[in-house]
C-alpha cells in the first residue's frame, strides 16, 4: 500500500484501460447516448406526405409506444417460451454429451468433440441457408422422410415456430458448451472419482452425484450466457421468418426493433425499443446472478 | 478456489488427462457391484455419441453435397443426395472467376475484418481485464459496470446510430467503418478479468514486483504470458462475431470490393433468385462452404488453446 | 367505384396541367442548368446494371459512372434510406415502383419534375407515369413495366388436352383438371413471402388500394375487387389446387421438378424462367394473363424505376444518365446485352431493342414480346401504390402463409392490412379521408 506504488497502478492501469475505453465510447457509449436522444424524437408529415419530413420532439412516448405495444410485449413472452424449451434442451444435451465423452466409455473422443463443435464454426448466415433448406416444404429431405413414416410437419407454423428456432440454436451451441463442460469434467480430482469408485458407485450415480456438482459454476455460467443471448434472440426466428413469414414481422423484441426500424422508418420506437431490451436484459442477468450465487453458496 | 490450483493451463490441456488410465479397472469393480445396462457399454456410449455427431452433421453435408451439383440438379435431386454429375471443380471455377475474383478479395477482406480486428480487440480486451483485476483503481466497479452495460445493448439495434455517426466521421463505406466497431468487445473485458483473476496468481505479480519491476512491465512480462490460453480464447470469441455480423457491414459499406464474405454471399444469394440469375444461387452454396473452411481450421489450428481457455472461463 | 377512379384520373390530370405550366413548356427548363459532367455513383441489383454502367462509360466521356452493387429486397431499401440520412447516398439508385411513394413521402429522394418530368411525359404511357408521377411531381423515371402474363407447360396442357384459360373461371378448371391429370402436378402458385403477385391481381381486377384527394389519402386495401380477388385464390390454395410457397428455391425446384405446370407471371419471368430451368427448353409458352370478363385487362408485378436520392452531389450528371438507361435506344441494348433477359421496356419506343436481343427459342419461338407488349397496353389506370408500401406488404406477408391451411381467409388478411396501413399512416401524420 506504499503510495508510488498506488500511483504506478493507477497509471499503468490508465494506460491499460484507455485503448478499449477510447474506442469503447467511440462505438458503444456514443452510439447509444445517439439511441437514446433519437428515442425521444418522432418523424411527422403531413397532408400526402409529399412535402418531406419533420422531426419532432416526442418526450417518453415512443418508450410509451413500444410498452403499450401488445405485439411489444408479446414478444418476451415468446422469449420465455424459448428459454423454457431451449435452456433445459441445450444445457442438459452439452452435459449429458461431455458426461459420456469424460465416462471413460467413449471411442474416438477427439473425434466426436470436433464432429460436435463443428456447427458452432459456422457463420449464421450459412447456418440460415442450411436450416431454411431443411425446413422449407417441397425442398426438405426430413419432411419427405417424415411424410414416408405417415407425420406430417410444418417446422415453420406460429406453434412450432419456438421449437424450430430453438432447434437451429441447440446445433450452434449444444457443442460449444459441451466443450466446456468437457473441459471442466476434466479437471475434477482424481482423488474425488476415485473415492466413489472404492465406495461401490455406478457411472451414472458418480456422474450425478460427485462429477456435476463440481462442475455446477461452469453450468451456472453458461446458463446466464445463454439466458443473456436469448433475450436478443434475432438470427434463428430471422430464419424462420425468412422461410415462411407465418410467425410474423415481430415475433421477438429485437425483430419488433428492426421491424420498427427498417419496415417503417420509426427509428424513434425502435431506439426506445431496444433501450428497454437492453434494460430488462440487464435486469434479468443480475437477477440470474444473483439466484446462481445464492444457490451455490451453502 | 480450490479448483483453481488444479486448473493450470497444463493441467487441463487435452489428452494428458487423468481421465483416461483409471477407467478399465474401474469398469471391471462396477460389473461386480452392479450389471451396467446396454447404453452404459462402451457400445452404447459411443453409439449415442454417434447418434448426436449425426445431428450435427447431417446439415452440413447437405451444404457439401449441394456443392458438387449443377443447378438442375440442385433443384431436381434430393438434398441429402448425389446429383447426377459431379460439378463441384467447375462451380469453384465459377466460384473464383465470377465478377473478376471477387469472391476472393472478400476472403482477404475478412481475413482483414475479422483476423486482425480481433487480434487487437483481444489485445485491448486482455489489458483492461487485467486492470480490472490486479490493479487499484478509483471507480474501478463503477467504469467494470460501463463495460457490462456494453454486453447487454443488443448489437443489432446499435448498427443504425453506430452508422449515422459514422457518416458525420466519414467513414461510411471505407474499410474503418467495419473494422474499428470490431476492435471493441466488452465481453471479452469481462472474460479477461475472470481469466487474470485464476491464471495470474497474484503472488507471481508480488515477487516480480520485489524483483522491481514496474507494473506494466509485469503486465507485459509476467502476465500476459500466463493469460495465452485467454487470450486465444477472446481471439476466437471476436473472430467469430466479427466473421458473422452482417448487418453493420451492409449498412456500412456499398463498396463490392470492400465487402467480407458474408455480405457478399448475401448479395449474391439475394438477388439470385428474384432477380433471376440463378447461376449466383450456385455460387452462394459453393461460396458458402469454401467460407466455412478457414474458420474450421483455425479453430482446429488452436483447439488446444481455446479448450483450457474456456474452462478457466467457466470454473470461475 | 367508377366515381372514385374518375376522381383520381382528373386529379392525376390537373396535375400534369400545374406541371406543364410550372415548366413554362421549355423542355430543359431546370435541367440545363445544372452541370452535366463529373462522377456519378450508382446503386442497383438489377441484373444488367454493370454493362449498362460500362456502356455509358464508354459513350459519355465527361461523365464517370461507378456502378456499386446491392443486394435487392427490404435491406437494400433500408440501407438506401440510411444513406440518405446520413448523406452518403448514392446520386442514381434503382427504387420499384411500390417503394417510391414512400421514399417521396419520407423526403429521401428528389423531385425531378423540372429535370425529367418532361422526358417522363413525353416518353412514357399513363399506365407506367401514374406510378412516378406522385402529388403532382415526378419523382423517377420508369425502366421496364412487368405486365402480367401466364406462363405454362405447353407439352403438359397438349398431351392431357387442357385448354389454355382466358378468364379465371377457366382457370379454375384448369387448376382441377391439372391436378386430375396429374395428382403432385398444380397450375399455380399463391405465394407466401410475396405480396406483389396479390397486389397486382387485385389491381387488375380494378382494385384501388391507394388513391388521393385533394390533400388526403384514401385506403381502400380491402375494396370490392381485391375482395374478389382474394377469395378466388384463397380458395384455390385451400383447396390444394394451387401450390402455397415461397417465391424463390421452393417455387423453383417445384417447377424443375414438373410440379408446377402454370403459373401467373410478369413479362421478365420468361427470362427467369429459361436462365433457371434449363432444361425444360421448348416445354414453355406464354399466354395472356386470363380476366375476369374475358376482356384484356392487366396488372403490373414487378418493374423498376431510378431516382435521384436526396444529397446526391451531381444531379445533373445524374438526370443525364437515368435519361441514357431508361429511353436511349443504346441504353436499353445495355440491360439486355446478356441475351438472358426478357424485360419490357416502360418506354414503347424501345420494345424492339429488346425483343431483338432476347432468343425466344426456349419458348419455341414464340413472339414472348408480342403478348406482353398487349398486356402492356391493357393495364387498368388509375392504380397507385401507398406511402407505407413497407407495412402494408408486412401486414399482408405476416399472414399469407396461413391462407392455405385455412385458418385465416386471404380477404381477412387484406382486411387486417388495411388497419395496419390506416394506422401506420396516422402515426406518421399523413391525412386520411374516410373511405
Amino acid at each position: 500500500m506504499a503510495s508510488p506504488s498506488a500511483r504506478g497502478q493507477r497509471r499503468t492501469a490508465a494506460l491499460l484501460l484507455s485503448p478499449f475505453f477510447g474506442l469503447f465510447a467511440a462505438v458503444t457509449l456514443a452510439p447509444l447516448l445517439y439511441a437514446a436522444w433519437l428515442s425521444l424524437f418522432t418523424t411527422r408529415t403531413s397532408g400526402l406526405g409529399f412535402g418531406g419530413t419533420e422531426n419532432i420532439f416526442a418526450g417518453l412516448s415512443n418508450y410509451a409506444r413500444a410498452l403499450s405495444d401488445e405485439a411489444f410485449r408479446d414478444g418476451f413472452l415468446v422469449i420465455a417460451a424459448y428459454c423454457a424449451i431451449y435452456i433445459p434442451v441445450m444445457i442438459g444435451g452439452a452435459l449429458v454429451l461431455a458426461l459420456l465423452l469424460d465416462s471413460g466409455l467413449a471411442k474416438a473422443r477427439s473425434f466426436f468433440q470436433l464432429a460436435l463443435f463443428l456447427p458452432h464454426a459456422v457463420p449464421g448466415l450459412i447456418a440460415a441457408l442450411i436450416w431454411v433448406y431443411l425446413y422449407t416444404p417441397g425442398l426438405s429431405p426430413v419432411i419427405d422422410l417424415l411424410r414416408s413414416g405417415g407425420i406430417s410437419v410444418n417446422f415453420l407454423s406460429v406453434d412450432n415456430a419456438v421449437f424450430s428456432a430453438a432447434n437451429i440454436a441447440v446445433w450452434e451451441w449444444m457443442g460449444y458448451n459441451m466443450v466446456i463442460f468437457y473441459a471442466a469434467l476434466q479437471a475434477v480430482p482424481r482423488e474425488a472419482l476415485d473415492a466413489a469408485k472404492v465406495d461401490g458407485a455406478g457411472a451414472v450415480r458418480t456422474a450425478l452425484s460427485i462429477k456435476v456438482p463440481m462442475i455446477r459454476p461452469a453450468v451456472a455460467l453458461a446458463v446466464l450466457f445463454t439466458v443473456i443471448g436469448s433475450i436478443q434472440l434475432f438470427t434463428e426466428p430471422k430464419v424462420i421468418y425468412n422461410a415462411s413469414s407465418a410467425i410474423g414481422s415481430s415475433w421477438t423484441p429485437n425483430m419488433y426493433v428492426q421491424t420498427a426500424a427498417f419496415q417503417n422508418n420509426d427509428f424513434g420506437l425502435a431506439a426506445a425499443a431496444s433501450l428497454l431490451i437492453a434494460l430488462f436484459a440487464a435486469v434479468l442477468s443480475f437477477a440470474v446472478t444473483r439466484f446462481s450465487r445464492r444457490g451455490s453458496k451453502p | 478456489m480450490t479448483t483453481f490450483s488444479t486448473l493450470s493451463p497444463a493441467a487441463s490441456a487435452p489428452e494428458a488427462t487423468p481421465v483416461t488410465s483409471p477407467a478399465p479397472r474401474p469398469r471391471q469393480q462396477r460389473r461386480v457391484a452392479k450389471p451396467p445396462s446396454v447404453l452404459l457399454s462402451k457400445a452404447g456410449v459411443t453409439a449415442l455419441l454417434a447418434l448426436a455427431t449425426l445431428y450435427t452433421l447431417l446439415p452440413l453435408t447437405w451444404l457439401l453435397l449441394s456443392s458438387t451439383k449443377s443447378r438442375e440438379d440442385l433443384f431436381g435431386t434430393n438434398g441429402f443426395a448425389l446429383g447426377e454429375e459431379i460439378h463441384l471443380v467447375d462451380n469453384l471455377g465459377h466460384l473464383f472467376t465470377a465478377d473478376g475474383g471477387v469472391y476472393l478479395r472478400w476472403v482477404m477482406n475478412t481475413v482483414l475484418y475479422a483476423g486482425v480486428g480481433a487480434l487487437l480487440a483481444a489485445v485491448f480486451s486482455v489489458a483492461a481485464g487485467y486492470a480490472f483485476d490486479k490493479l487499484a483503481f478509483p471507480g474501478k466497479e463503477r467504469l467494470f459496470s460501463l463495460v457490462l452495460l456494453g454486453v447487454m445493448v443488443p448489437g443489432t439495434a446499435m448498427a443504425i446510430p453506430l452508422y449515422l455517426l459514422a457518416a458525420k466521421a466519414g467513414l461510411v463505406n471505407t474499410f474503418w467503418g467495419v473494422f474499428v466497431p470490431g476492435l471493441v468487445f466488452p465481453f471479452g473485458v469481462y472474460l479477461a478479468r475472470v481469466f487474470s483473476a485464476s491464471y495470474v496468481p497474484d503472488e507471481v505479480l508480488e515477487a516480480a514486483r520485489m524483483d522491481g519491476a514496474g507494473e506494466f512491465r509485469a503486465f507485459c512480462r509476467v502476465a500476459f504470458p500466463m493469460l495465452a490460453p485467454g487470450f486465444v480464447t477472446i481471439f476466437l470469441f471476436q473472430f467469430t462475431q466479427i466473421w458473422n455480423s452482417f448487418f453493420l457491414p451492409l449498412v456500412m459499406l456499398s463498396d463490392q470490393d470492400l465487402y467480407p464474405v458474408n455480405l457478399g454471399l448475401y448479395v449474391w444469394y439475394s438477388s439470385a433468385l428474384s432477380q433471376g440469375h440463378p447461376e449466383d444461387y450456385l455460387l452462394a452454396v459453393v461460396g458458402s462452404l469454401v467460407a466455412v473452411a478457414p474458420l474450421i481450421a483455425v479453430f482446429l489450428m488452436l483447439q488446444r488453446f481455446w479448450k483450457s481457455g474456456m474452462t478457466a472461463g467457466a470454473v470461475k | 367505384m367508377l366515381r372514385r377512379t374518375t376522381a383520381a384520373l382528373a386529379g392525376s390530370v390537373t396535375a400534369l396541367a400545374l406541371l406543364a405550366t410550372a415548366c413554362g413548356g421549355t423542355d430543359q427548363g431546370a435541367s440545363a442548368t445544372a452541370e452535366k459532367t463529373g462522377k456519378v455513383t450508382f446503386w442497383s441489383f438489377v441484373k444488367g446494371s454493370d454493362q449498362v454502367a460500362a456502356a455509358f462509360n464508354r459513350s459519355h466521356p465527361g461523365i464517370e459512372v461507378t456502378f456499386e452493387t446491392v443486394p435487392s429486397g427490404q435491406e437494400y431499401y433500408s440501407k438506401l434510406t440510411n444513406a440518405v440520412k446520413a448523406g452518403t447516398a448514392p446520386d442514381v439508385a434503382v427504387v420499384e415502383y411500390p417503394q417510391l411513394p414512400e421514399f417521396a413521402a419520407q423526403g429521401k429522394i428528389e423531385d425531378l419534375s423540372g429535370s425529367l418530368g418532361p422526358l417522363v411525359k413525353d416518353r412514357f404511357p399513363e399506365a407506367a407515369r401514374q406510378l412516378v408521377d406522385l402529388g403532382g411531381k415526378t419523382w423517377a423515371v420508369p425502366r421496364d413495366a412487368a405486365p402480367l402474363t401466364l406462363m405454362y407447360r405447353k407439352d403438359f396442357f397438349t398431351q392431357h388436352k387442357i385448354d389454355v384459360p382466358t378468364t379465371w373461371d377457366a382457370y379454375r378448371n384448369m387448376t382441377e383438371r391439372v391436378k386430375k391429370a396429374d395428382p403432385a402436378a398444380r397450375g399455380g402458385v399463391l405465394y407466401t413471402d410475396n405480396p406483389g403477385l396479390l397486389s397486382a391481381l387485385a389491381w387488375q381486377a380494378g382494385g384501388q388500394w391507394f388513391s388521393t384527394e385533394k390533400d388526403a389519402w384514401k385506403v381502400t386495401v380491402d375494396d370490392g375487387p381485391s375482395k374478389k380477388v382474394a377469395e378466388f385464390w384463397g380458395e384455390l390454395a385451400r383447396k390444394d389446387l394451387v401450390r402455397s410457397l415461397g417465391s424463390l428455391d421452393p417455387f423453383w425446384t417445384s417447377v424443375q421438378k414438373g410440379q408446377t405446370v402454370a403459373y401467373v407471371c410478369a413479362s421478365w419471368c420468361a427470362g427467369a424462367q429459361q436462365a433457371t430451368v434449363p432444361d425444360q427448353k421448348g416445354k414453355w409458352a406464354v399466354a395472356p394473363v386470363p380476366t375476369w370478363d374475358g376482356k384484356p385487362a392487366s396488372a403490373m408485378y414487378g418493374g423498376s424505376s431510378f431516382v435521384i436520392p436526396k444529397g446526391a452531389d451531381n444531379s445533373g450528371a445524374a438526370a443525364e444518365f437515368i435519361k441514357w438507361i431508361t429511353t436511349d435506344p443504346e441504353g436499353m441494348k445495355a440491360w439486355v446485352s446478356s441475351g438472358t433477359s426478357s424485360l419490357f421496356p416502360a418506354d414503347p419506343q424501345l420494345v424492339p431493342v429488346t425483343k431483338a436481343a432476347f432468343p425466344t427459342d426456349y419458348f419455341g419461338g414464340q413472339d414472348v414480346y408480342a403478348v406482353g407488349a398487349a398486356s402492356y397496353d391493357a393495364i387498368r389506370q388509375g392504380w397507385q401504390w401507398g406511402p407505407v408500401m413497407g407495412t402494408t406488404n408486412t401486414a399482408i406477408v405476416d399472414q399469407l402463409p396461413k391462407v392455405a391451411d385455412g385458418s385465416v381467409t386471404l380477404s381477412g388478411v387484406l382486411s387486417t392490412a388495411q388497419q395496419a396501413t390506416v394506422a401506420q399512416m396516422k402515426q406518421r401524420g399523413l391525412q386520411i379521408s374516410a373511405p
